[in-house]
């Protein structure tokens, strides 16, 4: 999955959740990887595993700069994520949640 | 006194989200949206409102009928900056907060909660020549 933001957040429920946007947003395939791992950069691909659920949320849009609150939004709880693709084997320094 | 963070179990967390989704609806259904062309006033603030929540946002300023009106638009992302011009949709409140702007002081504004914040779309035709127009001979 490509990164399609820098590290930024959304609010859940009054709850800032911390993470990435990514996927094909052109498709309107967009997910909101959350996660507290602030070193990846937009471009970024990385294979991850984690959690899906969705959630109405209130998210900026640091490009054009638009807000919108109570947006149905796709969430993936990161548990484990690494690079892939070029830049790959650079292991961020990442917290790693062990699956239940 | 130390302070410990606690961090939910990943699968909480995703049982949470699921939950939230069953019950989750946008906000704006079944209630008045009202919209606005607002010009920020302030830089994002904190508050405490009439009826005792705590808000984020902006103190705003939007003309109707030739006549300035000052509001406090609340969101939960502050991204936004003293003296940008946002088009607003939101749902009016019947709270309010206390403060002091210029030749008001200890004012009370109605807090709308903004559903939806953007910059107006950028006038591309400024820099365009006039038209021309041809006569018949």
């Amino acid at each position: 999955m490509r990164l399609a933001s820098a590290y930024t957040e959304i609010v859940v429920y009054g709850t800032r959740v911390p993470g990435y946007w990514a996927g094909k947003p052109a498709e309107g395939d967009t997910f909101f990887l959350y996660t507290e791992d602030r070193s990846y950069k937009k471009g970024d691909v990385l294979e991850f595993e984690g959690a899906f659920g969705s959630a109405p949320a209130s998210v900026f849009d640091d490009e054009t700069r638009v807000y919108r609150s109570g947006q149905i939004t796709n969430i993936y709880v990161v548990w484990k994520a690494r690079r892939a693709g070029p830049g790959a084997g650079r292991e961020p320094a990442s917290k790693r949640i062990p699956p239940p | 006194m130390s302070r410990r963070r606690t961090i939910l179990p990943p699968v909480l967390v995703c049982g949470l989200l699921s939950l939230l989704a069953g019950c989750g609806r946008p906000p704006e259904r079944g209630i008045a949206v009202d919209e606005f062309d607002v010009r920020l006033l302030t830089d994002a603030v904190s508050v405490r409102s009439r009826l005792g929540e705590p808000l984020g946002g902006y103190l705003a300023q939007y003309e109707l009928n030739f006549e300035m009106r000052r509001i406090f638009i609340a969101l939960d992302i502050l991204k936004y900056e003293k003296g940008e011009s946002l088009m607003v949709k939101g749902t009016p409140t019947d709270d309010s907060v206390r403060m002091s702007y210029a030749d008001q002081i200890d004012a009370e504004f109605r807090v709308i909660r903004v559903l939806k914040a953007e910059p107006p779309p950028l006038r591309t035709d400024i820099d365009k020549p006039p038209p021309v127009i041809r006569l018949p001979r």
